[in-house]
Order: C-alpha cells, then sequence, then structure tokens
C-alpha cells in the first residue's frame, strides 16, 4: 500500500483542494481490515517521516483521497483515522452530471426571492412631490338662466 | 483558451516558445493544406528539404493557398498573406477583393506576384520562415493550387465572399465510435473561443449531416447517447485530418455530456435563466400591455344648455353684486313673477381649487332683473388639471424591489393617501391627473403608470360651498354626489388597478361614494355655516411615500452562500460557490455511500 501525504489548505466544502505534498510517500502492507470510506491505518516505523503534519493523504490502492481525521499515537504505532473525501475523488465525475442549482456564486437571478437577504429595522422613506398640484383658487358662481 | 499555445503544445509539445512557434507555424499550415503530406519540418531544416522529400518541386511546394486556414492562422502569426489570385485564372477572387476582406478583418498584409520559380525568392521564403524578419527584402510567394486533391477554388471563393457569416460548427459521426465536430470559421482561432467556452457566436447548425450543435448558451447538445463517444476532435479546417484540436473522454473544456430528456413536454431549454437582478432595468415589453388612457373631458356642459350660467367672479364683482342684491335697485316685484324666493334662481356660490375655463364676460340676470355687473362666464363646467409625474425607480436591484418588501403611498389632493402596488408601478414613472366639475365639485383622479396605462382611479370632492343664506344645501351636495358617483362609474370601467371603487357593485356605488364624497368634502350646512374646508386647507400637490428595505448585505456574499439560482446547469460549468436543490450523481464508480455523500455535499454548498 502506497500513501501520498498532504497538507491540505481548503475547507471541506472546496472540490480541488489546495494541497501540498509532504515528505516521501509511505508504502507498507496492510495487516488488518480496512474500510475504504473511514479507513483507520496504523503505521509502525514511520517516525522519520512527518505524518503528524499531513492532514490529508491518497492512498493508491483505494484510488481515493482521504482526510486524516485524528492520528492517536499506540504504542510506538501512529494511528490514522480518515475519512474518504468524496469531492476530490470523484471531481471529474460530479462536474459531468448536472442539477438544479439553487445557489450559485456566478449564475445567479436575485429577483427569485431570497431568504438569506437581511434588511435593518429602519427603512428608506423617500418622498417625491408631484410637478404641479393645486394652486388657483377661484370662485364659481351659478345662477338659473342668467 | 490560448489556442495558440494548444497548437504548439499539440504539434510540437509543451515549452516551445512563440518566436519558433510562429516559424512553425507555416509549417503547420503547411500540413493542414496539404493535409495528406503530414509535413514535420525540424529546426533549422529548410522548408524545401521537406518538400524534396515529398516528392514535389520547390516551385510547386513553397506556395501557399490563399486565404484558407493559413488567412487566419497568420493573423496573430505572421502579419502577411500569400497570394497570386490574378494569375490563375481558375481562381475568380481579385486582389482587391482580398485585400478589402482583409482590410475589413483589420488584418496586416501584403500581396505579392511572382514566378513560382524564383529561386530568389524561394530562399527569402527559406528566410523568413527560419524566423528572419523582412526588413531590406521582400517575400514573395507563389500561389500554390494542388487542383488534383483539394476544392481550393471553392474554398478560396466561398470563403472570401462567406467571410462575414461562413463559420460553423458541424459534428459527424465517425464509424469506429469517435465523430468530428467540423469547425470551419472565417475568424481567428482564438475568437472560436469566449472564457474557455466554444463562442457560440460562431457556431452555425447550417450545414450538411448535423448530428449535434452548440446552443446559445455553449451547450452541446447530442442526439445519441455521447457516452459511447470515445473522443472528440474539434478539426478546424476543410480537409480530412487538418489541424484539430483532440479530447480524450467526452469532456470539452469544462462542459460536461447531460442527458437531455426528450419527453419533458417543457422541452430541453426550461425557462430559468440568468440575467436579472443586477440592477439594471430591463427593456420591457414583456408583459402584452393594451394600457387604459386617461380620460379627457366631457363634450357637453351644464353651461352650454342655457339653464344655468356659471360665472367666475373675482371678489370685487362679488361685492358688487352682493351690494346690488341687498340694494333698493333690486326690483323685488318683477323678480317674484318668476320666482317666489329671490334665492331660487341662484343655485349656489363655490370655491373651487382650479383656474375653470371662461368663454367671456357678461351681465349676471336673475331672472329678467339685470344685475348690470359683469362677470366672466364658465364656458364647460369641466377641468383638467394635470399634476405631472413621478419616476419611481428601481433601489435595491433585486426582489425587495417588489411588494411586499418597497411599500408605495401616494397623496392625492381631496382624496386622502393610497396604498399603491410597488408590483404595479415600480420601474416606471406614475402620471396622476384630475378632471374636475366645478358645478358640483365632484373629481376623478387617475393614476396613469408610464407603460401600462391607468392602473388607478379614485373620487373626491373639491368644491367649498359659500353660504348664500340657511338655505339648506343637502340638494346641491346630492347633486354632486350623483354626478361623482357617474365620474365614478365611468372611471371603474377604465381602471385595472386595486382602487376601492372598481370592487364596489353598482347599487353600492352611489351610496357608498356619497359617504366617501360627503366624508371627505368639507361639511356645508344649509345655514350657510361652513363647517370645514378640510380639502382646499389641506396640501394641494400629490406626493408619493417609498419606503424601502435598508438591506445589509456582507461583503462578497455570493462566495460564502452564493445567490438565488434556481437553474439548471451542469457542475462542471459551475464555478464556485454552487449548492444544488435537485442532484442526481450519474456515471460515478463510488460506493452507495460515497454517493449520498456527495448528493449531500452538494445540496448543502460545495466550492467547484
Amino acid at each position: 500500500m502506497t500513501i501520498t501525504l498532504y497538507k491540505n489548505l481548503s475547507d471541506k466544502v472546496v472540490v480541488d483542494k489546495d494541497i501540498t505534498k509532504i515528505d516521501n510517500d509511505i508504502s507498507g502492507t496492510l495487516r488488518e481490515g480496512c474500510s475504504i470510506i473511514d479507513p483507520v491505518i496504523k503505521f509502525e516505523g514511520v517516525f522519520d517521516t512527518h505524518l503528524t503534519d499531513a492532514n490529508y493523504c491518497y492512498i493508491t490502492e483505494f484510488g481515493r483521497y482521504y482526510y486524516i481525521n485524528n492520528i492517536v499515537c499506540v504504542g510506538n504505532l501512529f494511528e490514522a483515522h480518515m475519512h474518504v473525501d468524496v469531492l476530490k475523488t470523484y471531481a471529474a465525475g460530479i462536474r459531468s452530471n448536472s442539477a438544479v442549482i439553487s445557489r450559485q456564486e456566478h449564475a445567479y437571478n436575485l429577483y427569485l426571492q431570497d431568504g438569506v437577504f437581511k434588511t435593518y429595522s429602519q427603512p428608506h422613506i423617500q418622498v417625491a412631490q408631484f410637478p404641479t398640484g393645486f394652486s388657483d383658487f377661484e370662485f364659481i358662481f351659478s345662477v338659473a338662466g342668467g | 483558451m490560448d489556442v495558440k499555445k494548444f497548437l504548439m503544445d499539440y504539434y510540437y509539445g509543451s515549452g516551445v516558445d512563440e518566436t519558433v512557434f510562429k516559424r512553425r507555424l507555416s509549417f503547420l499550415i503547411d500540413d493542414v493544406l496539404y493535409n495528406d503530406i503530414k509535413a514535420r519540418v525540424q529546426d533549422n531544416r529548410p522548408i524545401i528539404y521537406t518538400w524534396q522529400n515529398l516528392s514535389v518541386t520547390p516551385a510547386e511546394s513553397i506556395a501557399m493557398v490563399n486565404s484558407y486556414l493559413g488567412f487566419n492562422m497568420f493573423k496573430n502569426g505572421v502579419n502577411f498573406y500569400f497570394s497570386n489570385p490574378e494569375t490563375d485564372s481558375e481562381n475568380p477572387v481579385t486582389i482587391s477583393e482580398m485585400e478589402k476582406k482583409l482590410d475589413q478583418f483589420g488584418i496586416t498584409h501584403e500581396m505579392f506576384v511572382q514566378k513560382s520559380d524564383d529561386r530568389e525568392q524561394i530562399e527569402r521564403t527559406r528566410k523568413f520562415l527560419n524566423g528572419e524578419v523582412p526588413t531590406n527584402w521582400s517575400l514573395s510567394l507563389q500561389q500554390f493550387m494542388r487542383r488534383t486533391t483539394t476544392p481550393q477554388d471553392d474554398i478560396v471563393y466561398g470563403l472570401l465572399s462567406n467571410m462575414g457569416n461562413y463559420s460553423r460548427v458541424e459534428f459527424t459521426f465517425r464509424s469506429n465510435g469517435s465523430f468530428f465536430i467540423d469547425v470551419r470559421y472565417s475568424v481567428l482561432p482564438s475568437d472560436f473561443f469566449l472564457d474557455e467556452e466554444v463562442n457560440s457566436a460562431y457556431a452555425n447548425v447550417q450545414g450538411y449531416t448535423i448530428w449535434a450543435h452548440i446552443s446559445g448558451d455553449c451547450e452541446v447538445i447530442f442526439p445519441f447517447d455521447i457516452t459511447k463517444v470515445t473522443d472528440i476532435q474539434i478539426r478546424c479546417g476543410w480537409i480530412t485530418d487538418g489541424i484539430y484540436y483532440s479530447f480524450n473522454g467526452v469532456n470539452l473544456y469544462g462542459t460536461s455530456p447531460v442527458d437531455v430528456d426528450i419527453s419533458n413536454p417543457y422541452g430541453t431549454g426550461g425557462t430559468s435563466g440568468t440575467g436579472g437582478g443586477d440592477g439594471t432595468l430591463g427593456p420591457g415589453g414583456l408583459d402584452d400591455i393594451d394600457p387604459a388612457v386617461i380620460p379627457g373631458l366631457p363634450g357637453i356642459s351644464a353651461a352650454d344648455l342655457g339653464f344655468i350660467t356659471m360665472y367666475n367672479p373675482s371678489v370685487a364683482q362679488l361685492k358688487s353684486l352682493s351690494s346690488f342684491m341687498w340694494s333698493g335697485a333690486f326690483d323685488l316685484a318683477t323678480y317674484k313673477k318668476l320666482f317666489s324666493d329671490p334665492m331660487q334662481s341662484i343655485i349656489g356660490l363655490a370655491i373651487v381649487p382650479v383656474a375653470p375655463s371662461t368663454a367671456g364676460s357678461k351681465n349676471v340676470h336673475f331672472g329678467s332683473i339685470d344685475s348690470g355687473i359683469s362677470m366672466p362666464y364658465l364656458s364647460t363646467n369641466f377641468v383638467q388639471l394635470d399634476c405631472g409625474s413621478v419616476a419611481l425607480e428601481k433601489y435595491v436591484g433585486c426582489f425587495m424591489d417588489n411588494d411586499p418588501y418597497t411599500k408605495i403611498s401616494i397623496y392625492l389632493p381631496f382624496v386622502g393617501i393610497r396604498q399603491l402596488s410597488a408590483d404595479d408601478v415600480i420601474g416606471g414613472s406614475i402620471h396622476v391627473v384630475y378632471n374636475i366639475d366645478v358645478l358640483t365639485g365632484a373629481c376623478a383622479c387617475f393614476i396613469e403608470h408610464s407603460t401600462r396605462g391607468v392602473l388607478y382611479s379614485y373620487n373626491g370632492s373639491c368644491i367649498t360651498n359659500v353660504p348664500l343664506t340657511s338655505v339648506n344645501f343637502s340638494g346641491a351636495i346630492q347633486n354632486a354626489v350623483s354626478a361623482v358617483g357617474s365620474m365614478i362609474g365611468i372611471a371603474a370601467g377604465v381602471a385595472t388597478g386595486a382602487a376601492p371603487i372598481t370592487a364596489m357593485s353598482a347599487v353600492g356605488l352611489m351610496t357608498s361614494a356619497a359617504n366617501t364624497a360627503l366624508n371627505s368634502k368639507p361639511s356645508v350646512q344649509r345655514s350657510g355655516n361652513l363647517g370645514g374646508s378640510a380639502g382646499i386647507l389641506s396640501i394641494m400637490k400629490p406626493y408619493v411615500i417609498i419606503e424601502r428595505p435598508a438591506l445589509s448585505v456582507p461583503s462578497n456574499i455570493q462566495h460564502y452562500a452564493g445567490q438565488t439560482s434556481n437553474i439548471t446547469m451542469s457542475l462542471g460549468a459551475c464555478r464556485g460557490f454552487t449548492m444544488c436543490e435537485f442532484v442526481h450523481i450519474d456515471g460515478v464508480s463510488a460506493t452507495s455511500e460515497e454517493i449520498t455523500e456527495i448528493e449531500s455535499l452538494l445540496r448543502t454548498g460545495v466550492i467547484l
């Protein structure tokens, strides 16, 4: 098994992670059963690596990128608790799909009602007078016949 | 997309600088023109070497076909143009025609006519193609017409004669499971792409064997299962196996195949789209409007009949009249032959807030008694007052410009304050006009939208009766109310808005209108005491009160939370924050748990 360690600086919701490779790949043999979704992998003899600096990795055999959620020292072992990063792993596949987009950063229409909008309690009050109005006062005297 | 770099990378690998590319581009075009030759000229190798390898004479091979692909490719690369059309009887295009086209497209060019066996020119060409800039020497080439293989005459003529609208994209299947996107253009290759997408301006579905097309949003619609296609090739050129961009898989620079549900009765396009909410006003006219216009004044008038006469006296004239009536000059005996009471001949004296139309002056008569006091008399009892317009601009540039977020009220003299619907009037201007009957004081107020016509109409009374005696004025008031009711009946038929009067039944109209009139007009008693002139004592000019929401918008909110979209689109085309309302992930070989997580993340928002 070959594990490539990375330092990930991106939020989990970012598909294209900003990752930097750390140290050389770690190669070894998987001796216990392991989930490919939430693998827990024990490392032995990796003191000369920078395992604890990593928060992200790629496991070649699994073909997936993983978040390293936690690293637990168990004796002389490092036990890395991981979870698959489905966004980066399947980025191409995700992009090949379409969806009904409810919110988007660039493709939007602000005339759709949006509950995210907030307003101050003091509204803007504008008063505009019409150019003209009633200005003349006249008498009207009406008589029959006349 | 940097097409030049793409071509460089495609043909020669990455890392080739532009200087080399210019030289190589010439050979590249040569490849295209003689597509079956597949010339691959190396650095510092004279082009003539290639021709020799190709077993053609230098005289034939050195030239390039005028126009065609090289024409465009050279625009950003080498600023000249090869042509010898006048020496070729099969080419009907003249130099002047070509120059005109080149000038039209702003392409720097030179024209040469040269014998093909001019060794000096061949050598100059070789120098040029090897990167040497022509300074004190010129370059001349002969057009080479490869008549045996390619329809160059037709190409040249067709291109030049249809240069403005020649571009098109065609998709054709190939038997081996792939298909070509055949691009023909009369613009630069770089023009063909816009923001890394195929520029729809140069996509034309007209042509033969069209298997797919590019729509306005650069959406490629295929009438077949695109997943069975092994590769996409965008070929720029006429001849088979010309220059083409090749893409593995089915992705085309950010675009992705989307299943088209042909059973959708609403079609494939949907109705949602971008383009709104940027704060600019739209062109309007999207809704059919046959606007109701403000009515003119009636063509008949009580003043025309002779039964009554309406005067527009001055204060001094009224004082003189009063003096006359209470003086001995008033012959009561004569008067009583017609009326039992002198006041019976006086219909009323009132103050109105508008200047009536007068037709001249004449003496006031009470029956057969001439008062000898001349006053201007009215030609009609109807007057129209135009208060002008007020623009109601959109302000927020989003849904909050409309109801119920934006509230608009209007004050109308003699009517009061009324609420207008922002949906009705925002984004235009409103125009207020009064039609007034100075005999009864009834007034009909119309609010006309700049594009939608009269949307609201209200009624009121603008008269203040001046008591002359203790005679009960209720009859006169009732007459005024009746006139108001009649006016409202007309207005109600015109109004299309939510004016209160339009909701009244015909039966209740009179009573309600009467109440409205009595409540809004000053109270006049028959004793002659004027209880109040609320209307005349109020503000005489209409005004609008617009209450707009004060938005609190954090900076760059769209990056963190996006903006409302409601658009079906490819996720590959999305950039930045994206939240899906409905999504089904297909074609991804992930576990079901992973698919569920992907869809969950997409519904809560990801950054693509």
